[in-house]
């Protein structure tokens, strides 16, 4: 079986690398994408444990089959949330767009105090 | 069939005698301006109408067998201090009962003619009923607090009223300076209350509780006589304030700005004897204080004098009764001071007949004058600008001198015989302090005979003095005016037989009356005390008695023939001007006696220079120093300031750009997992 550090350092480089272009671009699209990559690792993280999880309860008892996969339950929801986010971001971004004709996000500083 | 008056109804009814008129305030002051003089000063004149028809039929039916207390609602619940809101109608307040909505009813009526021609007839109207239900629960009230409530309230209505022309400066100073010197005097009140709390553990009158019947079974609480003594100086400086005794009776002379049936009703005939109520209404506390006793009889007695001789050279005919009032008021303390205190209230009772007949007597004069002299012109009220006026006025001539009569103290008539009683209280005590104040009232009665007649005289008889085209307009006023004018000169000569001396007879009903009110004080009553609280028949003391009325009428008849007949012929006037009151109506001869004495013994000048003046100065360092530096500076600006200049530091955070609060919430949660991590690698 994979080591499950192996994977969890490759979804920690996959946050950092989110967290880094979060931080760093700034194109809102690039934001969105990085955003994509946080929630990606994210993903993989809670599928790793699931696994992890499901061979040390196997044949516990009590647990049926939600309480060893629940973390690849929560996987689908956070797509799904994902997907959505998208949409909605999208959607803002394209009115960001059609406002300032840029989607810098430092063109929108409007709540500067 | 259903009897709104019987028996039981009687704690019921006892609450529509202050609350008509209090109904009567709240319909003039909502809707009194949709209504004409005759709508507004009919609603406000019915409602003290009727409350005085509850009122006979109370202290007629009831109040004999016993007082009638009702209970409204617990007022104040506080740990050990509790006042119920409750009424209590004795003997006493009965009595003040009567007078109050009496001569209140008498009043109003008077004012919907005198004030016929004012714009601000529902304002006054409303105050009118205010006033006379303040007045009432002054008098009803069942405890100190109750007491206080109704002091208060006819204060404000006081200074409402004495204010009423605002648009005049003049005007609304005089009703301040009541005001303020009022203030003082609800001071010294509040800390008589305080020691009487302190000391007997209640203010209320009557019940369990109550004072009396504390004080009848623990008469130990009695022997604190510096405490009893310091309660009771206290208490009378709030009687001081309210009663216009020196040193605060400054304030009653200039209330005389108001409308004149506001000075018959407020200045003369119930508000300012409300002190004289309230050391009666405490008589079984101020009968063991021996040293205040002494204190009240001798200021009584000095204002009594000092009042009256001011009164002696006024020229304005309301400043002249207002030192009259002033000084009559010192005569009820001085008997209020000798323990007499069935007399005292018999002096209130006598005098407000002859004193209200006389202030709206010469509200009538001023209200016929005002005619063709126009309003608010000190003409008007210029005795020396006036004379004849028996022909133009003959009831208002007629009924007035009715009163000056009673005031002066011509026997017969009421003033004689309340008037005669403190003398001779005073004569009969027989020690220094007995003579002093014995000499202080002669005097004081001497200057009373003498201001009475040269009013009398100057205004009604002899020459008309002043402009030519008033005198042709003046006129008798309407009988809405004269009308009470003669109820109440009726009542100015009958009120004196219900307290005739032994000497004539010994037909007291008035100290009978009363004389339950005292008998707490009565039966616990030190040994040798010098107080009379009640009418006694002393055989023995009837030659003294003989005497001394001897004098006093001599005294009254004497002055005021004298001075009458001096100041009704004009031509006589010239001659004694030579003579003693150099000066009069001319101030280029004027002897420094009489300058000081229209000056009001600079008395005026002297609280501007001694306590006016550096309360002023004090004032303005204080605004200077707490006000504008500490709380306008420090407090209100310098917070704003503090807030401004830390938020200026706070918005230099919020740059607006979305990467600069990213990276914050990065380093935030790079912070907290450090945070985290060393905690949990403490454990």
């Amino acid at each position: 079986m994979l080591e499950p550090k192996i994977v969890l350092f490759l979804a920690a480089f996959l946050f950092s690398a989110g967290v880094y272009g979060v931080l760093s671009r700034r194109h809102l699209i690039m934001l969105l994408m990085s955003l994509e990559l946080m929630l990606n690792a994210v993903n993989i993280v809670l599928v790793t444990f699931s696994r992890v999880w499901a061979g040390r309860w196997s044949g516990a008892e009590g647990t049926g089959l939600i309480g060893a996969h629940s973390g690849q339950f929560f996987t689908l929801m956070v797509m799904a949330v994902a997907a959505a986010e998208v949409g909605i971001g999208l959607a803002i971004i394209v009115a960001i767009y059609r406002r300032k004709h840029t989607a810098d996000s430092d063109a929108s500083a409007d709540l500067k105090g | 069939m259903f009897d709104l008056f019987s028996a039981q109804n009687k704690e019921w009814l006892i609450w529509a005698v202050p609350l008509l008129p209090l109904v009567g305030f709240l319909v003039n002051g909502a809707f009194g301006r949709r209504l004409n003089v005759m709508g507004s000063g009919g609603v406000a004149s019915a409602s003290v109408v009727l409350s005085f028809v509850v009122s006979i039929v109370l202290v007629g039916m009831y109040v004999p067998d016993g007082a009638i207390t009702s209970i409204g609602y617990s007022w104040l619940n506080t740990g050990g201090f509790s006042v119920d809101f409750r009424l209590y109608a004795d003997r006493l307040s009965g009595l003040y009962m009567l007078i109050i909505t009496g001569i209140g009813s008498l009043i109003h009526i008077y004012s919907i003619g005198y004030m016929s021609h004012d714009e601000g007839y529902a304002r006054y109207f409303a105050y009118l009923n205010l006033f006379v239900f303040s007045m009432l629960m002054l008098v009803m009230g069942d405890s100190l607090v109750t007491l206080f409530l109704g002091w208060e309230g006819v204060g404000l209505c006081s200074y409402l009223l004495i204010g009423f022309w605002f648009k005049d400066k003049k005007n609304a100073i005089a009703g301040k300076k009541a005001f303020v010197a009022n203030r003082i005097g609800d001071f010294g009140f509040m800390i008589g209350m305080f020691l009487i709390f302190w000391h007997f553990g209640s203010l209320t009158y009557s019940g369990d509780a109550g004072l009396i019947q504390t004080i009848s079974s623990n008469p130990e609480l009695l022997h604190d006589t510096t405490l009893l003594n310091w309660a009771c100086v206290c208490l009378f400086i709030g009687a001081c304030g309210k009663s216009a005794q020196i040193p605060l009776y400054v304030w009653l002379p200039d209330a005389m700005a108001g409308p004149t049936p506001v000075s018959a009703l407020i200045h003369a005939a119930t508000m300012v004897t409300a002190g004289i109520y309230m050391c009666a209404r405490m008589n079984f506390i101020f009968v063991h204080a021996d040293v205040a006793m002494t204190i009240v009889a001798v200021i009584g007695g000095v204002t009594a004098l000092f009042a009256g001789s001011i009164g002696l050279v006024q020229r304005d005919i309301k400043k002249v009764l207002a030192y009259s009032t002033v000084s009559q008021l010192g005569f009820m303390f001085m008997a209020v001071g000798l323990g007499a205190f069935h007399i005292a209230v018999f002096h209130v009772f006598t005098h407000a007949f002859f004193k209200a007949l006389l202030f709206l007597g010469s509200g009538s004069v001023i209200h016929s004058l005002e005619h063709s002299l126009g309003h608010g012109n000190p003409d008007s009220q210029d005795m020396w600008k006036m004379g004849g006026l028996k022909e133009k006025m003959p009831i208002t001539c007629y009924t007035m001198f009715i009163g000056s009569l009673a005031l002066a103290g011509i026997p017969l008539f009421a003033g004689f015989f309340s008037k005669d009683a403190i003398l001779y209280t005073a004569f009969h005590r027989g020690d220094t302090l007995g003579w002093i104040i014995y000499g202080l009232g002669v005097a004081g009665a001497i200057c009373t005979a003498f201001y009475s007649a040269r009013l009398m005289g100057l205004t009604f008889f002899g020459k008309w003095r002043g402009d030519e085209h008033a005198y042709a307009h003046a006129d008798e006023s309407p009988r809405s005016m004269t009308a009470p004018l003669v109820i109440l000169a009726i009542f100015a000569v009958g009120a004196g037989f219900l307290l005739i001396p032994a000497a004539w007879g010994h037909f007291t009903p008035f100290a009978d009356w009363l004389a339950p009110t005292w008998t707490t004080a009565q039966a616990m009553l030190p040994e040798g005390s010098h107080f009379k609280l009640v009418a006694e028949h002393d055989a023995a003391a009837i030659t003294a008695e003989w005497i001394n009325m001897g004098i006093s009428a001599a005294i009254a008849t004497g002055v005021f023939l004298f001075a009458f007949v001096i100041y009704k012929n004009p031509a006589n006037i010239e001659k004694v001007k030579k003579l003693a009151v150099r000066g009069e109506g001319d101030s280029a001869t004027m002897t420094p006696w009489f300058r000081l004495l229209l000056n009001k013994y600079y008395v005026d000048e002297i609280y501007e220079k001694a306590v006016v003046g550096p309360v002023r100065i004090a004032s303005d360092v204080l605004f200077v120093v707490i006000d504008v530096i500490v709380i306008d500076l420090l407090f209100v600006n310098g917070s704003g300031m503090l807030v401004k200049a830390s938020s200026d530091l706070g918005r230099r955070m919020q740059t607006g750009f979305v990467r600069h609060y990213l990276y914050a919430f990065a380093a935030g949660v790079v912070f907290l997992s450090a945070l985290f991590l060393i905690i949990a690698n403490q454990r």
